[in-house]
């Protein structure tokens, strides 16, 4: 049993405010000399309750919060039995008469005190006496004297206070280069923020923060609601704090803008008190119920009630600088790489929508940006060091087709990751944001076209950098949650604390490691800044611009040189892209500068290329154009030779799946491709089908040769007469025969060109194609024919062979006669003509006889040229029953028109 | 040690693009990145010579008051060409400069107008005279020629000087609005004598070079811009507001052997016509809302463009370019 005197607080309530602050004081100065309890006779909320969770704290089980039935009062008092009650507000305020009447009987044990934190009830209205009034401030003092009862003026208590202003507003996250002024209280037309709003309003171009600590209670939402909708950017509305102290250390001024009026007026606030125990600038202003107390504190501005005053005021006693153009604070980054024309286009898209925004653009790239660009922007801020590192994480392209698996190493061509790259973006402008003294960034990427509907979504943003970290939105990646980061908003300071600026893919790759991430940006960023507190992290939506979308533009392109699954001499070129575009990729495989071999892929057409190169031990450059708007915009050579063969190996693989296996040739075939240099849709058409025999066994070579335009010669034509310029009409050509004109000699030349450079020794076969010769069948059943044409022209000393057709190709005249059937096959026959050219063999024993006689014998068209030479020399031919070859659809050259040929 | 050659540069004619290449190229060779800092857009090919390029669109003229300016008096007329009001923007441009490379941890920097080309062995003279700084623990070093005065006082040259970013930015806010520009109610204050004044207390830590530093680098051609052989402008004319005068002058003493000036108006040729050394002209034209482009090419390359739109906008502003009295 405890010999202490008893003490018992009655409170009306304990939400938030001063005389609660009060209560608690008491309560901490006397529980160690008194047994101390306190009754709340009513809980109004369980939120704003810093004080009473304190007074818990220090009471324990001695405190009671009274239930609906407010007589138990009575009971509690009689266990207590208190030596001293102690009415926190007049019983007038809070309790039924009945009680208080019961409570205040003559007969006590007790003694009764009773304080107030009104200044307006009227005097009058007392009907309950205690035995002594302890009020706390002497305004009271003066107007209760009347009653003559014995009264104490407990002020409380201010004790002086060293600041740590820097330490607090580091914990605060306050900016050391602005002013800072805190306002404390409810949100109540007393209070009187509304004023504080305004003058920040005026003060906007200042570097000036506003700090509102108080709650804001639902049953004076008429009051704070409309203030939150039209709140100035330089304020900043914390709620209820349990870190008053913290703000008034970390703040330049102080100020009470509580005015109040007839009958709703301040006592002695203790927020002014708390302020200056800190003895730091203050703006109140000078109420008769402070009795003149503050008259003499120098460290007070009294408010006026004139704004144009007040606010001049505060510009003296703060003296803050100026922020140079208020738009100045906050700054757009748009981080681009406009190499294409789509990416110019769409950065300058970016760039316009988000001038709506009303701030200043800058924006940053490793790559040049055009002069056009430039005047659409502000700032621009170029970096040449465009890091590329490899993946850490996403570090396989696979793309697995029914008929064929790709498996890309994406570090083994090239480095394909551009996270570093991005990140040093980020910093050069967050760095350059700094530097022009923005104190809040907006980092977009150029692909991101601001819609209006997310306008104002972009000053909440802001406008929450006030309070919090950065905004931005969490999006799902393969290792868990990832920064979304086509879109963010970045307080400049926290982005540089937070993010190291490193320029070398060994230190990034370090850095990732420490917090566990994976070498990407999302997880990068993600990693970083998870554990942090302060983020403002949009839920539900994918980006926080959810109108704009996360950008249309993926630079995702996949492209390496793969070994090929069970082909030890063959490389496979592949290349993939996710982008629709209207680039062109141009492969080109050469060797010794001479190019054998290439693509040219529009990728609106194609998004993916496959080009076989086969090794055979002599150096291959493989060169890769892409091309925009007729502009090379990246060309990369990637040189294959006997040193670094293997190292092609790494790069993942190439498998063919579900189908037959590429059919070989039993013979050594060479394929000349004889085209022209103007290279139309027809000749790219025919190179896309011929070039394909590479991958099986046969060897490839194109000849591009200059159409011939000049009167070609008639000295050594077979038919000197029929040598023109143009076709002859009808009558000429009865008269003349078939005009040979330049086109004429031209395909002559190039078959004679062609037959005599590379119709090799070691060759068993060469097959000499036009320039618009499609194979039309599957290429393994092609290869089928070649092999069995080889062999039977072989066995019956066939010496001119052809894989086209037995009529015309225009009109289906029938042309070639059967001399002979060859027993015990359905192939070929033995025949005295052949008309078309678009696919013709010759065995290696006809080589000295046709080299003879293209070095000796008179020209004609090609197709009577051939027929004469073998058939005039008693020589033999032969040609397949079905043709596997035919031509192109296009413009003849020989023609001079538009031919379409019998499919 | 991270050292950056920071040129400031407004290539806005072929000419001073070239000027501009040459000189880039010129300083290639002795192990300094390079920024480059602008006001106007700098093409694609210029980029790729750099490490850094910074554009900023904003430029604020140095305000009336306080510039120097280009006078000539005649028996007719006495008029003033304000045509030195780019020592702002000129601040502007190293403010970016000095505050990012410091961000960006730079050691030194050498700033240089883009209007120095630089021989083999000046460009290795340069280098040296930064590393002699670097290696007494100086922070800056500065031209301040001994025979050169501006208003009684000594200057610190601005075409070109080194640094510590870090410390340059500590001890000098280099000016940024017309409010911030230095100021004398006497008489207008250059670039040269305002960073003179500003650093001067700190000349103890620079390492000084008291020639004109065309006179140090000797094998090459420094401030290829300084004179202005040819003055034009369209002036605010006092005597009749409505009319606004085109004046121009070849001030050319002879280095340049053919000024030719073209003046169209609307896209058509209105004069196009040699102008020799020391003549002026000038041209009176109304407010019609028609434009106004003149060249001036210089044996034969186009070294100055200005281009007006004679509408109210320019009414109300054209006292900005100069003002022209007929007595």
């Amino acid at each position: 049993m405890s010999n202490k005197k008893k003490i018992l607080f009655i409170t009306p309530h304990l939400s938030t405010g001063g005389a609660p602050q009060v209560t608690l004081n008491k309560i901490q100065l006397l529980k160690d000399e008194y047994e101390v309890f306190c009754i709340e006779y009513s809980l109004i909320a369980w939120t704003f309750v810093v004080q009473r969770n304190r007074i818990i704290e220090l009471l324990g089980d001695n405190f009671v919060s009274l239930p609906e039935d407010k007589t138990s009062i009575l009971k509690i008092i009689d266990i207590i039995k208190p030596d001293v009650i102690s009415f926190e507000e007049f019983p007038e305020f809070f309790m039924d008469d009945s009680i208080t009447k019961e409570i205040y009987k003559g007969s006590r044990s007790y003694k009764l005190y009773e304080t107030t934190h009104d200044s307006s009830f009227p005097v009058h209205k007392k009907r309950f006496f205690p035995d002594k009034f302890h009020f706390v401030s002497a305004f009271n003092a003066f107007r209760y004297s009347m009653f003559d009862i014995p009264y104490e003026i407990i002020e409380y208590p201010v004790d002086t206070k060293v600041k740590k202003k820097r330490e607090n507003q580091e914990k605060l996250g306050l900016d050391p280069s602005w002013k800072h002024v805190v306002n404390v209280g409810l949100f109540t037309p007393r209070k009187n923020q509304a004023y504080l709003f305004e003058i920040a309003q005026r003060l906007r171009e200042f570097k000036i923060k506003f700090h509102f600590i108080g709650n804001q209670a639902d049953n004076f939402k008429f009051y704070w609601e409309p203030l939150m909708t039209n709140k100035p950017k330089n304020c900043v509305v914390w709620g209820e704090r349990g870190d008053v102290d913290s703000f008034l250390q970390a703040s330049d001024l102080f100020f009470f803008g509580s005015r109040g009026d007839r009958n709703n007026k301040e006592l002695n606030p203790i927020a002014i008190k708390e302020a200056l125990e800190y003895k730091m600038p203050m703006m109140m202003y000078n109420l008769d119920v402070y009795c003149g107390k503050y008259n003499t504190e120098e460290s007070i501005t009294f408010l006026t009630g004139d704004i144009e005053t007040d606010v001049k005021n505060m510009v003296i006693a703060l003296k803050p600088e100026k922020i140079l153009n208020i738009e100045d604070d906050e700054l757009i980054i748009i981080s681009t790489y406009p190499d294409t024309s789509t990416r110019i286009k769409l950065t300058k898209e970016c760039v316009e929508s988000f001038r709506k925004t009303k701030r200043k653009i800058l924006l940053v790239s490793h790559y040049p940006v055009s002069e056009e660009i430039q005047r659409m922007v502000d700032y621009y801020v170029y970096d040449e060091k465009n890091v590329m590192i490899t993946n850490s994480y996403y570090n396989h392209f696979y793309n697995y087709k029914h008929n064929y698996d790709v498996n890309i190493n994406l570090n083994g061509l090239e480095k394909p990751n551009q996270s570093l790259a991005a990140m040093n973006n980020f910093h050069n402008g967050v760095k350059f944001a700094k530097s022009i003294g923005a104190s809040k960034v907006m980092i977009v990427t150029y692909d991101v076209i601001l819609q209006d509907q997310d306008l104002p979504l972009i000053e909440n943003y802001f406008n929450k950098l006030d309070e919090w970290k950065c905004c931005v939105a969490f999006m799902d990646t393969d290792l868990g949650k990832g920064v979304e980061t086509t879109s963010m908003v970045f307080r400049t300071d926290y982005f540089l604390d937070i993010f190291p600026d490193i320029r070398n893919e060994f230190t990034f790759n370090k850095q990732c490691e420490l917090i566990g991430a994976q070498n990407f940006l999302e997880d990068y960023m993600y990693k970083t800044i998870k554990d942090e507190v302060g983020l403002w992290v949009v839920i539900n939506q994918r980006t926080i611009l959810p109108n704009s979308g996360v950008g249309v533009s993926s630079c995702s392109e996949y492209m390496s040189i793969l070994p090929i699954d069970g082909e030890d001499s063959k490389l496979m070129f592949y290349f993939f892209t996710y982008n629709i575009d209207d680039k062109i990729v141009h492969v080109r495989i050469s060797s010794n500068d001479i190019v054998y071999d290439e693509v040219v892929n529009k990728i609106s057409e194609s998004r993916e290329i496959q080009k076989v190169i086969e090794f055979k031990g002599y150096p291959i450059t493989v060169t890769v154009d892409k091309i925009d708007n007729g502009v090379i915009y990246k060309s990369t050579n990637y040189e294959i030779n006997s040193n670094n063969f293997k190292s092609y190996t790494k790069n993942g693989y190439f498998k063919y799946k579900n189908q037959v296996k590429n059919q070989v040739t039993d013979y050594k075939i060479k394929l000349i491709h004889l085209q022209t240099t103007l290279n139309d849709e027809r000749e790219q058409k025919s190179r896309d089908s011929l070039s394909k025999v590479t991958e099986h066994g046969i060897e490839y070579v194109l000849h591009q040769n200059e159409p011939f335009r000049s009167l070609p010669p008639s000295h050594n034509c077979l038919r000197p007469q029929c040598v023109s310029m143009e076709l002859f009409n009808e009558d000429t050509t009865k008269l003349l025969g078939t005009a040979l004109t330049p086109s004429h000699y031209g395909c002559y030349d190039s078959f004679k060109t062609g037959i005599l450079s590379e119709f090799d020794n070691d060759l068993d076969f060469l097959i000499v194609c036009e320039g618009d010769c499609i194979i039309e069948v599957p290429m393994n059943e092609f290869i089928d024919k070649v092999n069995e044409s080889c062999k039977i022209i072989n066995d019956e000393g066939v010496e001119y062979f052809s894989f086209g057709d037995t009529k015309t190709l225009d009109f289906g005249w029938h042309q070639s006669n059967v001399v002979r059937e060859i027993p015990n096959q359905d192939l070929m026959f033995i025949t005295d003509k052949i008309i078309g050219l678009q696919c013709i063999m010759f065995p290696k024993n006809t080589k000295e006889f046709l080299f003879n006689k293209l070095r000796t014998h008179k020209w004609d068209a090609a197709d009577i040229y051939f027929n004469t030479i073998f058939g005039h020399n008693g020589k033999t031919m032969g040609i397949l029953k079905d043709r596997i070859t035919t031509q192109a659809d296009g413009v003849s050259l020989i023609d001079k028109e538009f031919k379409t040929f019998i499919k | 040690m991270k050292k950056l050659i920071v040129i400031g540069s407004y290539p806005n004619t072929p000419k001073k693009e070239e000027v501009l290449k040459s000189e880039i190229q010129s300083l290639k060779d002795i192990g300094f990145d390079f920024m480059l800092v602008s006001h106007y857009p700098v093409s694609s090919e210029i980029q790729h010579m750099v490490d850094y390029y910074i554009y900023d669109k904003n430029q604020t003229l140095t305000p009336l008051d306080k510039t120097t300016y280009y006078w000539f008096k005649t028996d007719i007329f006495i008029l003033r060409v304000n045509n030195s009001r780019h020592a702002l923007p000129i601040c502007q441009n190293m403010y970016n400069a000095f505050k990012l490379s410091e961000i960006k941890d730079y050691d030194f920097v050498f700033f240089s107008e883009n209007d120095n080309i630089f021989s083999k062995e000046d460009a290795v003279k340069l280098s040296d005279l930064v590393d002699t700084a670097i290696s007494e623990n100086k922070t800056g070093v500065f031209f301040k020629p001994h025979n050169y005065q501006d208003n009684h006082s000594k200057v610190y040259e601005t075409q070109m000087f080194g640094l510590q970013p870090k410390r340059f930015n500590e001890i000098f806010k280099l000016p940024l609005t017309g409010e911030d520009f230095f100021h004398n109610p006497n008489y207008p204050v250059s670039l040269e004598l305002g960073f003179y004044n500003s650093l001067k207390e700190y000349e103890d830590e620079f390492l000084i070079v008291d020639e004109h530093s065309y006179n140090y680098f000797t094998n090459s051609e420094i401030n290829i811009f300084r004179m202005e052989h040819f003055i034009v402008d369209l002036l605010y004319n006092s005597s009749n507001e409505n009319e606004p005068v085109l004046f121009f002058q070849n001030r050319n003493n002879g280095d340049v052997k053919e000024c030719r000036l073209v003046a169209k108006v609307n896209d058509d040729i209105i004069a196009d016509t040699l102008v020799q050394p020391g003549v002026w002209s000038y041209q009176v034209f109304r407010y019609e809302n028609q434009t106004l482009r003149v060249e001036i090419y210089m044996d034969g390359t186009l070294e100055i463009v200005r281009e007006y739109t004679l509408n109210e906008s320019l009414r109300n502003k054209i006292n900005e370019n100069g003002i022209i009295d007929f007595y």
